[in-house]
């Protein structure tokens, strides 16, 4: 008897190793077209767990809202469904070259992702490698795209939101600050860097603490600010630690300005950080109540009314804030616009292959999508000169100001 | 801003993580000294229990759910014990730690797949979330209900253990397994009831340790899991004073550590260095039995 269920274990065990090669191997795909259609591929490199999973979750959501528009694209006359394969970089740099591999191994033409500059790095040279254009969504570090001929983001880079944040801390009347920044993650290094540089160069003092990935506790560092009676608190790190650094931050007596970048445009953080939030400002790419917009307006329409139709879609997009509204984060339209700058250099290349995608997307030009007009320069990124300011209020985040130019 | 206070700060949150991780280490060092088990997946059933305060929570608000959720916890302790550790309780001692791993990266991959690997939330419990100002420090108070609740726990716990028979029966089984069955205690009771003590003190640590921090995340158990167990290793794993002492040194240093800007990022890594001086100086703790070797 103990030997028959032995055997039987070994092989359920042996069945589910073979499931696991076989078919599209773990990456789940958006319903392909019936068999004899042409199908062309585009990998979705994201973090769907993790410390990131929030943003990451949120701009898939853009993609697939855009995939839902543009399902299908003609190449020579003949129409080519596109298929989303997705793969889940965890938000860990260690996972990202599998997650870049798998998406590679099934022959994607194209990648659109991620979220998270450390990732977008990591894997940035296994798509080189294997010549497949990649489009980063709201990855703001420099070093993505420079030396990497394959990647290209059609969001702005931190040297920009650096110097725009230093001048709003500066306006705010902040003269001495600390920047908190994430150990070894190259966007929260990179951005508080480029902050602090800006204030240097308009004389205002600035300092840096470091805390490693994971740290929930921030009560010392918040001493220790309080202690040295800083004016001004720029934290550039994930969604995950913000509601952590608000509210102890707070709740340790320190009532200093506090800012960040764009990883706090973030419901979630707004519901977990709660009254403790108010007046903390942050940079971001895009705003839905921005009226000037004509194409940013037509997208939050279409896709308030997309998310609402599906309790799924709602939930992944964080569920909705006090207002009973959803609320649209900007990564979402950084997530759409690199979807459609995709469609359009394969539409440009009248092609699947990698690299003729690539050359397509070096000089594509695409009017109105919903971040602006779009244009690469000649690292691969896109030439953008706006910033919207947000800030929360009583759990929601309301806009605050625009930066043109 | 006086330096004294200053000081103070960091002593009390220093305190305050102590007391957390002692009571997770309390679980580790007690399943040591019955089962000599160690049981890794302890700080995911701290997060479970978390996970379980945000869920019932929802439905049935926080007064209900506090008990609910030790019971849970407690229950969550026992299925593990039974499922996992049980079947394997002649088998050699390196396949039961096993088990234990694969316990821990089950419930951490379980509470990925059920929320979605975001972090959720933690209710807010009224009394724990005031503070109060003291001279020109703000304390919260569960600043110093931690501590507190933590000492009170760990003396009930010596109490039950010194004076009650089921406490007896447990330094028995801890002493000595086969003997302890052969004079007719019954072991399986001894070890659910220590799983039950385990988890309970878990779950009374994931209610503290999630007012204070506000979230939970799937592999949020891990760090605080480990350096308990590295805490109860310290103290000499077995005895449970010499565990609630290691604890808070360990918490109390890494405050200080983390408060000094050029040494503050290796405040994981000084718990760690201590784990290996401990072991290769002292490997039975600071408390730890002392091994006699019979003839």
């Amino acid at each position: 008897m103990k030997k028959a269920i032995s055997i039987l274990l070994s092989v359920c065990l042996l069945c589910v190793l073979l499931a696991g090669c076989g078919g599209s191997s773990g990456g789940s795909a958006a319903p392909a077209a019936s068999s004899g259609d042409k199908v062309v591929k585009i990998g979705v490199f994201e973090p769907t767990s993790g410390q990131n999973a929030a943003g990451g979750k949120k701009e898939i959501l853009g993609i697939e809202y855009a995939h839902s528009l543009y399902p299908t694209v003609s190449i020579n006359g003949e129409e080519y469904a596109i298929e989303l394969v997705t793969a889940d970089n965890g938000s860990d740099t260690a996972k990202a070259p599998t997650a870049a591999q798998l998406l590679i191994s099934n022959d994607v033409s194209v990648v659109v992702g991620t979220y998270g500059s450390g990732c977008a790095i990591a894997g940035g040279e296994y798509f080189a490698k294997a010549k497949i254009p990649a489009i980063g969504t709201s990855c703001t570090n420099p070093q993505v795209t420079l030396g990497n001929d394959f990647y290209f983001r059609v969001c702005y880079i931190d040297p920009f939101q650096g110097a725009v944040m230093a001048n709003y801390a500066l306006k705010e009347g902040c003269r001495n600050c600390v920047v908190i920044v994430e150990a070894g993650d190259d966007y929260s290094a990179g951005f508080g860097n480029y902050f602090s540089e800006a204030m240097l160069k308009e004389g205002a003092s600035c300092d840096t603490v470091t805390f490693q990935t994971g740290e929930t506790d921030f009560s010392t560092i918040m001493a220790n600010i309080k202690s040295k009676g800083y004016d001004g608190i720029f934290a550039p790190v994930s969604i995950e630690t913000a509601p952590l650094i608000i509210n102890q931050a707070r709740e340790g007596g320190v009532d200093c300005q506090i800012m960040a970048g764009d990883t706090w445009d973030d419901s979630s953080i707004a519901s977990r950080a709660g009254a403790n939030a108010n007046g903390v400002f942050f940079s971001c790419f895009f705003d839905q109540t921005d009226e000037a917009n004509a194409a940013g307006a037509a997208f939050v329409k279409g896709f308030l009314e997309w998310v609402n139709a599906d309790p799924a879609r709602i939930e992944n997009n964080g569920g909705k804030d006090n207002g009973g509204d959803v609320a649209i984060s900007s990564v979402t339209p950084c997530g759409y616009d690199a979807y459609m700058a995709a469609y359009n250099a394969i539409l440009k290349a009248q092609s699947t292959d990698g690299a003729a995608i690539r050359d397509a997307l070096a000089g594509l030009e695409v009017k109105d999508l919903v971040t602006g007009d779009l244009r690469f320069d000649e690292n691969g990124d896109a030439v953008k000169n706006y910033v919207a300011i947000k800030t929360f209020q009583d759990g929601s985040i309301v806009f605050s100001d625009a930066y043109t130019g | 801003m006086s330096s004294f206070s200053y000081f103070l700060d960091l002593f009390l949150s220093g305190v305050t993580v102590g007391s957390l991780y002692a009571l997770i280490a309390i679980g580790y060092t007690m399943v040591y000294g019955i089962l000599r088990l160690i049981n890794f997946a302890h700080g995911d059933i701290f997060m479970m229990a978390g996970f379980f305060m945000v869920y019932l929570s929802a439905t049935l608000g926080v007064a209900v759910s506090i008990p609910l959720v030790l019971i849970l916890t407690v229950a969550l302790g026992l299925l593990i014990e039974r499922a996992a550790y049980k079947p394997l309780r002649s088998a050699p001692r390196m396949s039961v730690m096993i088990s234990a791993i694969g316990v821990s990266y089950l419930l951490e991959n379980l509470a990925t797949y059920l929320t979605g690997g975001l972090a959720k939330a933690y209710p807010e419990i009224p009394f724990l979330k005031t503070s109060y100002a003291v001279g020109s420090m703000t304390v919260k108070t569960i600043t110093v209900v931690t501590p507190l609740l933590t000492l009170l726990l760990v003396v009930g716990l010596a109490f039950f253990i010194r004076h009650t028979k089921i406490g007896m029966a447990m330094r028995a089984v801890a002493r000595d397994f086969d003997t302890a069955r052969l004079m007719g205690i019954r072991v399986n009771g001894v070890i659910s009831v220590t799983f039950i003590i385990g988890s309970f003190l878990a779950g009374v640590g994931s209610i503290l340790y999630f007012s204070n921090y506000g979230q939970v995340s799937p592999m949020i158990g891990a760090m605080p899991g480990l350096k308990a167990f590295v805490a109860a290793v310290f103290g000499g794993i077995g005895s449970i004073p010499g565990a609630v002492l290691g604890a808070f040194i360990i918490g109390i240093c890494e405050s200080f550590i983390k408060a000094n800007d050029a040494i503050a990022i290796f405040s994981n890594a000084f718990t760690f260095a201590l784990l290996i001086i401990v072991l290769l100086f002292k490997p039975n703790g600071m408390f730890g039995e002392k091994l006699t070797e019979k003839v």
